[in-house]
Order: C-alpha cells, then structure tokens, then sequence
C-alpha cells in the first residue's frame, strides 16, 4: 500500500531560472507507471515565470479546466472572500494538480475547485449519487469527505492512503 | 433581544443572536442533484480557525441593516449573505466571540477549530439567505439520508 506523504507530498525541482518542475515522492503507482513530463503547463505571469509539470494521466478531459481554474485562483486578489482571504499558494496547485492528474479517474467528472482562505484549496464534486471533498489545507494535513446518497455512508479521514483515495473517487464514476 | 452593553466584548453572545456571514462566489458549489449552486461547506473557514460574523443584535442596537455587509460587494457578481443563530453554531461544538473592531463594532469571531467537515456541512444547512445570489439553491444547503430525507 502506497502511502500519501503531506510533507512533503512534492518535491519541488528545476526551481533554477523560475522553472518549476513537481513530482510525487513517493512515486505514484499504477496508471503512473514512470516519471515523465507528460504535459506542460505555463503559468500565469503574475504569479511566476515558468512551468508546472506532472505525471501521466492528465490527458484526462478534465484536467485542462480544473488546472486551469487552479491558476485562476492563484491568481486571486488578498482578501477575495473580503475576510482576508489569500490566493492559492502555488504548493497548493501542485498538490491538488498531482493528486488529480494521479488519482481521478479519466472517466471522472471534473471537480469544482475551492480556495481556501489559508491559501489551500479544496476539490469537490456534488453528484447525483455521491458528494467528494478532497480538502488540502495550506498549514493542515488534508483530508478526505465522501457521502454516498444511494447508502447513506458518510466518511471523512485524513488523507494518508493512495489506495483509499483511489477508492474513495471512484464513487464519482461507479 | 436587545440590551445594553451589547457591543462590548465582554458581552456574553445569547443563543438566540443572529449571526451574519458573506459569500464570496466561490463559495457556491453546483449541486447536481438540485440543479443549483449550493452554499460550499468552506464558507464558515476563515485563515485561522476564527471564522468572522456581523451579530444581529449589535446591528439591531445601532439601526443598520445586516445587507450593509454587502454595500462594497455586488450581487451581480454573485455575493451572498448567509445567517444562522449562534445557537446553531454552538449546536455543533463552535463558539461566539464579540470582537468589535475599529472598522467594525458588531464584528464576532466563530471558533470553528476541530470541527468536522460534517459539523461544517450542518452549518451550510442551517444558514438561510439573507441575500441570495441568482442561481442559488434555496435553501442554500441540504443535509439528507440514503432515502432523500432531510438530516434535522
């Protein structure tokens, strides 16, 4: 069993020359079968000159706009949610960036991406059948909620297990 | 309820004060199964585990309206106002603060430190719209069981 290490869970290389390049430590496994740069992604300006690169698996349908509105909220105003609310970190994008490109599955519905005002960020998918919060606080481990409406479980646990996770997503498509 | 003194920290906040709290537009979720945005269950999380409120009675005793909390923010763009009783926040293990500030007399602190997100949720579910944004579910969230039911 694979374990998710919160600290840290990347490892942040290339930082030379405002480059940044993010990998899993450990190294995922499964549908991640190698390191690799499987998809390069330009960071807004505003927040750094360089790359994010990830893993496999972000072919994915909705990895595009879910990277894409990670940025966005990188790119927020201090004070977004008017009670001094912080954008989201750039460690905060890789995170959740990596967890998704490793974790959700292609056939998954693409999550809604929280800011939290700490600077983390929160994943959330609100189905017909099941709700999933996947939350990466900046200063606090993260943690996992899921609500299956066709059993009525309720879960909510530390996020420190790859497989758990995997099976906790896989609600979302089942 | 209205007393004097009610502004002063040293106050203590009743059960029964109404506790007010904006939503920023990303705090609005779409919920598939109602077909509406719901109120996200980060929107009683502040930075540091003390989550700020405007208290109703302390705006009562000086005649402002709680939609004042809205005056520099558009609900065009999708702010909402939210309010619950502090009964229902310490319902759930959380506790209410007067913290008047310069800028803000009816200023209230909410300690949600070590609530669950299922505490969170229960409080999305007693809030009510004091100003709902357009496409918002009404009420903005709903806690039910296996068979559709509503969780009390």
């Amino acid at each position: 069993m694979s374990t998710l290490t919160y600290t840290p869970p990347l490892k942040r290389t290339n930082a030379s020359g405002g480059r940044f390049r993010w990998l899993f430590d450990p190294a995922p496994t499964q549908s991640v079968t190698e390191p690799g740069i499987a998809q390069t992604v330009t960071l807004d300006p505003k927040n750094t000159e360089g790359l994010v690169t990830f893993f496999p698996s972000v072919n994915a349908p909705w990895f595009a706009p879910a990277f894409k509105e990670l940025m966005d909220n990188a790119a927020l105003k201090p004070n977004w949610d008017s009670y001094g609310g912080k954008p989201t970190s750039l460690r905060s994008v890789g995170i959740a960036g990596a967890f998704l490109a490793a974790y959700l599955p292609a056939d998954a519905p693409g999550p809604a991406i929280t800011p939290l005002s700490d600077g983390g960020v929160q994943l959330e998918w609100h189905q017909e059948h099941a709700d999933v919060e996947v939350s990466f606080p900046f200063n606090k481990p993260p943690t996992i909620y899921s609500l299956d409406y066709r059993t009525g479980a309720e879960t909510e646990e530390p996020l420190t297990d790859y497989e758990r996770a995997r099976e906790i997503l896989r609600l979302l498509v089942d | 309820m209205s007393v004097s003194g009610l502004c002063d920290d040293s106050a203590v906040v009743a059960d029964d004060v109404t506790i007010y709290r904006r939503v920023p537009p990303k705090n609005l979720k779409y919920d598939a199964r109602r077909g509406c945005n719901r109120l996200g269950s980060a929107t009683y999380t502040d930075a540091d585990d003390e989550t700020s409120v405007d208290l109703g009675d302390c705006l009562d005793d000086r005649g402002v309206p709680p939609e004042s909390a809205l005056l520099e923010f558009s609900t065009d763009e999708g702010w909402g106002l939210v309010e619950i009783t502090v009964a229902d926040a310490k319902a759930v293990g959380a506790t209410v603060y007067r913290d008047p500030l310069d800028e803000n007399q009816c200023h209230g602190i909410v300690i949600v430190e070590g609530l669950t997100r299922a505490s969170h949720l229960t409080l999305c579910a007693k809030s009510r719209w004091v100003v709902q944004p357009e496409g918002a579910c009404d009420p903005p969230h709903i806690r039910i069981d296996r068979y559709g039911h509503p969780i009390p």
